[in-house]
């Protein structure tokens, strides 16, 4: 077995790992940073294909902007970044990686996981379609890309991804036909939200002005119902919900779209720290199962630390925080810092980290998932995608006696296809926990199984590190 | 008229062996209560191959009945209607070195004598039966007894027809104690509750030792690791499953395994380590077993690996099964030892248990897998 | 009328190339992905499902809920999110699990 040793190996090139390692390195700490995607930057500062060349900066949008100053930083700072390369298995000390050719072992001190997070899944009739695509999904294609997935496109679900996107498509020229957000503000939580941090604040003013400027409707208390189409999307009906996000009967409208965009906030991605054996808890409003961690970021297993959206999503800024005391957190476990530095130079993070979360709690109240969110779906609607088992199966399966996600799988597959649960997962967890009539915190996840996505057999006859 | 909490006999474990015993004790009229402490195939079943092998591992089984082996799944599936996912294209097993060649042509040599269908292969016949084996394979057997299961849908449909039969199936339901009295088990302690049983029967596989401590009853099984791994196959490229054959000795592993599934996926196997209960899927244990498939079928490097995982399989001393009472309590029965052949003698074993119970004695002798072979002379595996 | 559009603003594409999609000679640039290719021609339908045999197109974008897997140079089950476009590279529409 070939293998590599460095002091801190960090999963996820996104803004909490690129961070952290820009903390470690400046510390001190031999560094490496290894990242699935072929160029760094995670999925919001995802930058554009080396081949593109940029013309004007100033077209790409405030991400692209920021995640350059990022991006610029680690440059300098020379930090090792593996880009296209999937960590597909881990142990506390070992990460097992590879491309398409070829596998190797990295073993560190300490690992930092920043894997990071992807839009969650929320299945209703149609959503299959093509032409149904995440928002996170469309944004890519946007943002990286540069292709403009549709003409008239509809965006559903809640949060502030779907705000910056309809801006987004409608500035490259899409016909934005309205924004459905679920949730409905009070007063006292509009209140709250006035007081949170200047850019998120200013951020988010922005956002909603630029939807009135450009006449896209924000219709708040709306949801999706259902995408038709006969092989593709062709229109949507959408409907009225309540506070708890049910659908008012009699409300249902249709309108002409030719794409929808589906953004219900982000699920953090937990195969890795799930692998390694961390502690988890359910939290609706991180996203679900998340890694436990203390005040500076490391996990239930010393040295393992857990960063951004992966350990709880929270967005980009938190990420920054998090990603900063979690790299000198290591830098400190590594003696590479002694007590008074780790303090000083926590000291700055911390405490934005706290001004963050005070906004981030009234905003994930706002957006965690209601009673509502997994009512949309019919017997018929599928839930696992990878092997097609719908509502009405799982129904079925939990008359027949199932009470876990586990005992769903010999009937319906589910779980057992290509994405490994990513998709059906987060769903089965509410969808169970409905049916047998108890709460998703007593409704345990699928077991990550290496390799965490599929790889080619070919790369594991290969044992040697890249260059 | 059977007590709410009272069964003829209580099963204790829901992998294959006890829902099997599960359903062969309830078609013969048994009241029966079976007691898993997770979800069902949560052990060695959940991580199996779901091989069923023509030959028998056991030296002990004679070997008829081990031939019968595919008509009782045939009998199972007919008779229940339950989906296993029954395959019964045969077997292919094949040679990588000189010495296991020689053992081979002895192996298809003693089977034929006794009039069982297996033949030796040429290389071009080889290649008809199985086109992507390996041509630095030097030899190869095709006989058309035997194929696979899936392990998990095979424990669930036993447990199903079981409960069809009137069964209860306790899942999520650890056994605490075993209840004891007068030289005999009386019944068990499971979920917080007390049954009563005329019989107990220990089928809890990797963990038949600590069940059988809470009867005083010594069993020399410790957990076997093995890890299998899940390749994604478009096509028909593999269509019978393979065994690589070895001379057997006392640390016989199963060898390298590869099998299709009806899912467009093939199965790889294995491997053998003592690891106490941990059921890591280890990367080390991955390349290992890609690098073995691999030199079997080269076409699987073209392919994509989508998981893999291990469980723990019961391993006695001298690697037989245990089938049968104990000493110190006649009706505590035992039934496990079935390492990695698990899934081809899961039928069987529930029959031989079922007519210890009902009639004292079993169609197919089975005295040399007793208990009490080990009697004082228990060392730890090897 | 089209519905997706390659938008060209503040960026220069990578080199034109030719891929074959099914068959037929399509024009994609270097740095794109398959499906970013796909999808700004209004190919949106990537694979038919093994059991409903429905169509199936991008979902996620992000290499993680495999539903854009095409065949792609003989291999199927390949990400189209994930899988930059190359000259000459033949690219098939997956029918169920791939061939």
């Amino acid at each position: 077995m070939t293998t590599r040793h460095v002091e801190l190996a960090i999963v996820g090139a996104g803004p909490a790992g690129l961070s952290a390692a820009l903390q470690a390195k400046a510390a001190g700490v031999n560094v490496v940073v290894i990242d699935e995607n072929e160029r760094p930057g995670g999925q919001i500062f995802r930058q554009p294909p080396a081949a593109f060349q940029i013309a004007d900066k100033n077209r790409l949008g405030r991400d692209f902007a920021r995640g350059r100053k990022l991006l610029d930083a680690v440059r300098e700072a020379e930090i090792c970044i593996e880009s296209g390369i999937t960590v597909w298995n881990a142990t506390s000390s070992t990460l097992s990686c590879c491309r398409t050719d070829r596998s190797w072992d990295i073993t560190s001190d300490a690992i930092l996981l920043a894997t990071g997070a992807y839009d969650r899944p929320v299945p209703l009739p149609g959503w299959t379609l093509p032409g149904v695509f995440t928002s996170g999904g469309v944004q890519t294609m946007l943002k990286s890309q540069r292709v403009l997935a549709g003409r008239r496109i509809l965006l559903a679900g809640t949060g502030p991804l779907n705000l910056v996107l309809a801006n987004q498509l409608a500035e490259a020229g899409a016909t934005v036909v309205a924004v459905l957000e679920l949730a409905r503000p009070r007063l006292h939580e509009l209140a709250a939200l006035a007081l949170g941090p200047w850019e998120l604040l200013s951020d988010g003013i922005g956002y909603v002005t630029n939807l009135v400027r450009r006449n896209i409707p924000l219709m708040r208390g709306w949801t999706l119902i259902e995408a038709r189409g006969s092989d593709h999307v062709e229109s949507a009906v959408i409907g009225r919900v309540d506070r708890d996000w049910r659908s008012i009967k009699g409300t249902e409208r249709v309108i002409e779209v030719d794409t929808i965009c589906l953004g219900y906030g982000l699920v953090p991605s937990t195969e890795l720290s799930r692998l390694i054996g961390c502690d988890h808890r359910y939290d609706a409003q991180l996203g679900g199962w998340v890694p436990t961690h203390d005040d500076y970021m490391e996990s239930s297993i010393p040295s393992v630390f857990v960063a951004g959206d992966g350990s709880g999503v929270a967005g980009s800024l938190v990420a920054i925080e998090e990603g900063r005391i979690a790299g000198l957190r290591a830098a400190w476990r590594l003696r590479k810092i002694d007590d008074v530095a780790f303090r000083r130079l926590t000291a700055a993070p911390l405490k934005r980290l706290r001004q963050l979360n005070r906004f981030r709690a009234v905003l994930d109240g706002l957006s965690a998932p209601r009673a509502g969110l997994f009512e949309r779906m019919t017997d018929d609607t599928v839930i696992c995608r990878c092997e097609e088992a719908s509502l009405g199966d799982c129904r079925q399966a939990v008359e027949r006696g199932a009470v876990s996600l586990t005992e769903l799988k010999p009937g319906l597959r589910v779980g057992m296809g290509m994405c490994q649960a990513r998709i059906c997962g987060p769903t089965l967890v509410e969808v169970v926990a409905r049916l047998t009539g108890r709460t998703p915190s007593s409704i345990m996840p699928f077991t990550p199984r290496p390799p965490v996505k599929p790889i080619p057999l070919a790369a594991l006859l290969k044992q040697e590190p890249v260059e | 008229m059977i007590n709410a909490s009272g069964f003829d006999v209580a099963v204790i474990g829901g992998g294959v062996i006890g829902t099997s015993i599960a359903y062969h004790a309830a078609k013969r009229g048994m009241s029966v209560g079976l007691f898993e402490s997770g979800p069902l195939a949560g052990g060695a079943s959940g991580a199996s191959m779901g091989l069923r092998s023509i030959w028998v591992w056991s030296h002990l089984l004679p070997l008829e009945s081990g031939l019968r082996n595919d008509q009782r799944f045939i009998d199972f599936v007919h008779e229940t209607g339950e989906d296993i996912e029954l395959d019964t294209t045969g077997r292919i097993i094949v040679a990588n070195s000189e010495d296991d060649l020689g053992y081979m042509h002895d192996f298809v040599d003693r089977l034929q004598k006794r009039g069982i269908e297996i033949r030796l292969l040429d290389q071009a016949e080889i290649r008809d039966v199985e086109p992507n084996l390996s041509p630095r394979v030097i030899g190869a057997a095709w006989s058309p007894i035997g194929g696979n299961a899936m392990p998990i849908k095979l424990t669930y449909g036993l447990a199903r027809a079981a409960k069809r039969l009137g069964a209860s199936i306790f899942t999520h339901t650890p056994v605490t104690g075993v209840h004891v009295a007068g030289g005999r088990a009386t019944g068990i302690q499971a979920g917080g509750r007390d049954y009563s049983a005329q019989w107990v029967v220990n089928a809890a596989g990797a963990w038949c030792a600590s069940i059988g401590q809470m009867a005083g009853v010594e069993i020399p099984v410790v957990p076997r690791k093995g890890q299998i791994m899940l390749l994604n196959a478009p096509a028909g490229l593999v269509r019978h499953g393979i065994a690589s054959l070895h001379k057997p000795g006392p640390q016989q592993t199963g060898g390298t395994n590869i099998r299709p599934t009806p899912h467009g996926q093939i199965l790889c196997g294995g491997t053998s380590e003592y690891a106490g209960f941990d059921v890591t899927a280890r990367s080390e244990n991955i390349h290992d077993i890609a690098r073995r498939c691999v030199d079997l079928v080269p076409a699987l490097s073209n392919l994509s690996v989508l998981r893999s995982w291990a469980g723990v399989r019961p391993r006695t001393p001298d690697g037989e099964f245990i089938i049968g009472g104990s000493d110190r309590l006649d009706n505590f029965l035992v039934a496990t030892g079935h390492d990695f052949v698990g899934v081809t003698h899961s039928l069987v074993t529930g029959e031989l248990i079922t007519e210890l119970m009902l009639d004292g004695t079993t169609t197919t002798p089975i005295d040399g897998f007793r208990l009490n072979r080990f009697n004082g002379s228990v060392q730890s595996h090897g | 009328m089209t519905i997706s559009t390659r938008i060209d603003r503040g960026i220069q594409r990578g080199q034109q190339i030719r891929i074959t999609v099914d068959g037929e000679s399509i024009v994609a640039y270097e740095g794109e992905t398959v499906a970013a290719a796909l999808i700004a021609i209004d190919r949106r339908i990537l694979r038919y499902t093994t059991k409903r045999n429905e169509p199936r197109s991008l979902y996620c974008g992000i290499g993680v809920c495999q539903e854009c897997r095409m065949i792609i140079d003989g291999v199927s089950n390949t990400r189209a999110c994930m899988t930059p476009v190359r000259a000459g590279m033949i690219v098939k529409t997956q029918q169920g699990i791939g061939e």
